[in-house]
């Protein structure tokens, strides 16, 4: 396993996506300073809110394009097909090229991470610790996102199609909380009972990735529970463990057609 | 022995749903031996690489059996003892030759003290030296097929599947191929590999499966030539079995 997850960081490290991701955080560091400047009420908040979102936004279009660019050489290049001639199990296979892809975005969002932290300690003369928390909850969702698309080459070649049931996993996760909550309301209650239903099963069924959100009370200092970040850790370590095994026993006997 | 099989039969779904099935192996056996260079022919959707990929544990048969070094295709214990050279290979484009090398040395667990070495002589032997920093994504298609044989002789296997090696290489290059496959014989070491060249395959295999319509229709020595060229009993034998 650990020579899959050299071979995934050597790959990653010559990826145009990892430059890409370099330039993109360069660039959000220029305009750090442009949207402080606008920033007429409280920019020590606003910044803080616009530093944490720029982390999670490079690191999940860094996650996006690794996982794209891999599954398009292993699926449309047959490069599955010759790893699994090699002495490697299959289940190495899959873990090394998890790790790899997930140490290869921990490395983007950890630099950025630390750049916006000096950034906002040379700028506000206060540095936020708290920054760390929202990089641990980060990458307990990069964890569970980067598991989903070793789940889905179980049943599809094509990478495009993954890539897209990827980002539509996420882009359901991100807003299940906020459509729960909407279901509460007064115009929430009068939607038809099958697509409440639906919901509440897709509630239990998708990645909740709102529980990894934590860039407001962060920003704000307002005061979020440490069982809260304990929790969303758990979960999302949970989670992917276990969709990491399904996709384990579900590849051991996949043929390679 | 390296291995057998036996009885192989193999079927695809003809659409990706429904039940209609078509069958591409229908019973084929044959023995591979220890020390020899076996060949496999045939003409194009007849079964050859549906048959290495059952060997390399890829696909797995509907019915019959197979070991490779007494044990199941695709068992790690299986592949350590094989090497493969795909058709129009695909290495990882973001390595260059020596850190691909690497990489597969260690797989096959090569002494530390003789892979740099071993890797150095290889790159040599197939005439990528001056070229081995260079990522592979910019390699012709010539010199990917040639990285492609230095990872398949890489640490000697004891049975080594060659799917096309000779494609896309120049005339020195396609000698380099040939020279290597002796050496490995010469080394009471196996090769099995598949080839549109009869020509080829006629100058280096010891024995010539030849393969139409999901059978082995024919076994070929090459002490059974007598006065004809391979081509010459390929194309008679494909012939005779349409016929029947």
């Amino acid at each position: 396993m650990i020579e899959i997850i050299k071979l995934t960081l050597k790959e990653a490290k010559r990826e145009k996506g990892f430059y890409a991701g370099l330039i993109l955080l360069f660039l959000s560091l220029i305009c750090y300073f442009i949207v402080e400047s606008f920033a007429m009420f409280e920019p020590e908040k606003v910044m803080a809110v616009y530093a944490l979102s720029s982390v999670e936004g490079l690191s999940i279009i860094l996650l996006f394009f690794l996982i794209f660019s891999f599954l398009s050489q292993d699926l449309n290049k047959k490069g599955i097909e010759y790893m699994l001639t090699l002495p490697i199990k299959r289940r190495d296979y899959i873990l090394g090229r998890f790790f790899g892809i997930n140490i290869s975005v921990f490395i983007l969002a950890i630099i950025s991470t630390f750049i916006y932290m000096l950034l906002h300690l040379l700028m506000f003369g206060v540095c936020p610790f708290a920054f760390l928390i929202q990089l641990i909850l980060l990458m307990a969702l990069v964890l569970m996102l980067s598991s989903l698309p070793f789940l889905l080459i179980t049943a599809s070649k094509r990478p495009t199609l993954i890539a897209f049931l990827v980002f539509f996993i996420y882009v359901i996760g991100i807003n299940l909380d906020d459509a729960v909550r909407f279901l509460s309301t007064r115009h929430g209650r009068e939607i038809p009972v099958v697509s409440r239903a639906l919901l509440k099963i897709s509630y239990y069924i998708f990645p909740n990735f709102s529980f990894f959100d934590v860039k407001i009370p962060i920003a704000y200092k307002l005061s979020f529970s440490t069982m809260h970040i304990v929790f969303a850790l758990l979960y999302g370590i949970l989670y992917t463990f276990f969709i990491l095994l399904f996709s384990i026993m579900l590849f051991q006997n996949k043929e390679i057609k | 022995m390296i291995g057998y099989l036996r009885d192989i039969e193999k079927s695809f779904p003809i659409k990706d749903i429904g039940k209609r099935r078509q069958r591409v192996l229908k019973g084929i056996s044959f023995e591979i031996k220890k020390g020899e260079v076996l060949g496999l022919v045939g003409l194009n959707g007849q079964g050859k690489s549906t048959t290495i990929k059952i060997m390399l544990g890829l696909l797995r048969p509907d019915r019959g059996d197979v070991k490779i070094q007494g044990h199941k295709p695709g068992e790690i214990d299986t592949l350590r003892h094989i090497a493969y050279l795909p058709e129009n290979p695909w290495f990882f484009d973001n390595l260059n030759a020596k850190e691909f090398l690497y990489f597969i040395a260690n797989l096959r667990q090569i002494d530390k003290e003789r892979l740099k070495q071993e890797v150095e002589e290889m790159i040599k032997r197939v005439g990528l030296s001056g070229n081995e920093k260079k990522v592979i994504r910019k390699y012709s298609k010539g010199m990917v097929q040639r990285l492609g044989l230095a990872q398949a002789f890489l640490g000697d296997a004891d049975f080594i599947i060659l799917d096309e090696p000779l494609s896309g290489l120049d005339p020195e290059g396609r000698k380099m191929a040939k020279d290597l496959i002796k050496g490995h014989k010469k080394k009471q070491k196996t090769v099995f590999f598949t080839s549109h060249i009869l020509e080829d395959i006629e100058q280096m295999a010891d024995r010539v499966l030849i393969m139409n319509r999901g059978r082995i229709i024919k076994e070929v020595h090459r002490a059974d030539l007598y006065n004809k060229t391979l081509e010459q009993v390929f194309i008679e034998t494909i012939e005779h079995d349409r016929n029947n």
